[in-house]
């Protein structure tokens, strides 16, 4: 499927203007706190669309299709329940304080509330990972890219990487949240634009669900939101609740830097925390996009074998010329969306966690912003560089995200207590979250011989959260407690009284 | 255990009420906040700055979605 003129000038015109909106934030980058944090002037729309686009991406559009062609809506799960009440806790309870601790990135904060060893894990795991999604998320949206449209491999990969490169290096996180803004626009309208066509093909939602129930029992449950453990799917109802609403969605919303950085560049707590619940409220819209493609398709080609099939089939038979490039361009603004994040927070983790804290500790602030900007490159670069690495290790993608299911439980528990606990010590998180990994990693290992279903991350992450949650506590217990001082404006209520706001004022005013 | 095993028994619409309560807390948790927390950082308290009712809407919605299609 090649673009017709109209197309390709419609997405030559989306990759220009990403272009030079990123490029026009480099005037406003003079320092490292406006590279990292965009000077702390973020108003909540812009940080609560870009953290719904960040946190979708083009192959999500594939992926999430596909699951919903076999499995139907409880594939939404993930962007209902497994989402709005993260968000709203973290609206409410945690963002507040980090943005109130002036802190950079989530590790920075388990320093200050545990130790330097807690610190150094955390960023060490999530650079790590961050550095190798990239490659997997650029060799996946080229494929994806290759297949639709016919575009090069490499090609897409290097146009992409140049674009985002530009405005990500230049302009740092204000570019980052403002093209975010436009990409989330041009995401949904592209979106929607499928959507519509497909319900028509099908005669509306009514016939949706006519069709797919026609197809026999076994589609029965394709519209229901919980789906019993003895279901033959990857997501019982409780591994949704346990392990999804209360653990992952949680980690991700609380503990993921990518998506805490732009909230940490609001312009003051107020639209720190409305970012996140404007930011639910978009996400409410999310399976619109991704799920009802895949339910479409399945009403419409109950044949193909393969659900990853549904979304591009949909594209090839329904997208009049005009359209086509209105979509191409919604799936290059999720693809480059994410990897612009994705650098920019392994920027600032490399920066701030690793460089900043064990190399060179008392540079210029020139110096750190350089550093910033050549580390942004960098990564860039190993993520172009490894992409073509995925094709040659299959069980890679597997492997980097099994890396990031392993911590986020065990992360949650000593976050959780961190914030909720001031019992908790230095001892009991480092304990309580290397206790956390073991769990995690055993349980992941001998997963087949312990659970009931093929894909238990769910129940993995439930049952790691709660081994690291109590010895965490377990080791509190018997060490020494941090005196009151050390805890203020770091744990929850710790920040009433009027001397509590002044040493939080000081300690903004010297971050 | 690992496998929940213990609350197989449960109906899918038990399960619809049991979210259901998960919302209602929710928004009971986010009524409790005191307001001067809520506000804080907002140069005023116009009544669509109170990040309370932007949450009651957001959870309302998504309780609606469920009853719908738990």
């Amino acid at each position: 499927m090649g673009l017709s003129i109209i197309d390709a000038v419609t997405v030559i015109l989306y990759l220009v203007g990403m272009l030079l909106l990123g490029a026009f934030f480099r005037k406003y980058v003079h320092s490292s706190r406006d590279y990292f944090l965009a000077a702390r002037a973020l108003p909540f729309w812009a940080i609560g669309m870009s953290l719904v686009v960040t946190d979708i991406g083009a192959v999500d559009f594939v992926g999430v299709a596909g699951q919903a062609y076999r499995f139907g809506i409880a594939v939404a799960n993930f962007d209902w329940l497994g989402t709005i009440p993260g968000m709203l806790i973290a609206a409410f309870i945690f963002i507040p304080y980090y943005w109130r601790a002036g802190v950079y990135t989530i590790p920075e904060y388990l320093e200050r509330r545990y130790n330097v060893a807690v610190r150094t894990l955390e960023a060490g795991v999530w650079v790590l990972f961050i550095a190798l999604d990239l490659g997997i998320m650029f060799w996946a949206s080229a494929l994806l890219l290759h297949t639709l449209m016919g575009w090069p491999i490499a090609f897409s990969i290097l146009i992409t990487a140049f674009v985002v490169g530009v405005y990500t290096v230049s302009g740092g996180l204000s570019a980052v949240v403002m093209t975010d803004v436009i990409q989330l626009v041009i995401m949904y309208v592209g979106g929607f634009a499928v959507i519509a066509l497909g319900l028509h093909e099908v005669g509306g939602w009514s016939g949706l669900v006519d069709k797919i129930h026609g197809l026999g029992p076994q589609y029965e449950r394709h519209f229901q939101m919980f789906l019993p453990p003895d279901a033959g799917t990857p997501y019982p109802w409780t591994g949704i609740l346990f392990g999804l609403t209360f653990v992952l969605a949680n980690a991700y919303w609380i503990g993921n830097q990518t998506i805490v950085q732009r909230a940490l560049g609001a312009q003051d707590e107020w639209h720190a925390k409305a970012s996140m619940i404007f930011g639910s409220l978009l996400k409410l819209f999310i399976p619109v996009l991704v799920v009802t493609p895949g339910l479409i398709a399945l009403a419409l080609f109950p044949e193909i074998g393969d659900g990853d099939q549904a979304f591009p089939m949909l594209i090839h038979r329904l997208l009049p010329p005009g359209l086509t490039g209105l979509v191409f361009a919604g799936f290059l603004a999720a693809l480059m969306s994410s990897v612009d994040s994705a650098l920019n927070s392994a920027a600032t983790l490399f920066t701030k966690d690793i460089y900043e804290r064990f190399l060179v500790r008392k540079a210029s602030d020139k110096h750190y912003l350089r550093v910033g900007r050549l580390t942004t490159l960098v990564i860039l670069l190993v993520g172009v560089i490894s992409a073509p690495l995925t094709q040659q290790f299959p069980g890679m993608y597997v492997y980097v995200q099994t890396l990031l299911s392993i911590i986020q439980g065990p992360t949650l528990a000593i976050l959780v207590l961190g914030m909720f606990w001031k019992r908790a010590t230095a001892a009991g998180g480092t304990a309580g979250l290397l206790t956390g990994i073991a769990t995690s990693t055993l349980l992941f290992a001998f997963r087949s011989g312990l659970f009931s279903i093929s894909d238990p991350f769910l129940y993995i992450s439930w049952w790691s959260f709660l081994v690291s949650l109590l010895v965490t506590a377990g080791v509190s217990l018997f060490t020494e407690p941090h005196p009151q001082e050390r805890l203020r404006g770091l744990v929850y209520q710790l920040t009433a009284d009027e001397e509590v706001q002044l040493a939080l004022r000081r300690r903004i005013a010297g971050a | 255990m690992l496998n929940f095993d213990w609350l197989a028994g449960l109906s899918m619409d038990q399960v619809k009420l049991l979210v259901m309560a998960l919302f209602a807390v929710v928004i009971g948790w986010v009524w409790s906040l005191p307001s001067r927390y809520i506000y804080r950082g907002a140069p005023d308290r116009k009544g669509w700055r109170n990040l309370k009712l932007w949450a009651t809407f957001v959870v309302l919605l998504q309780a609606f979605l469920y009853w719908t299609f738990g």
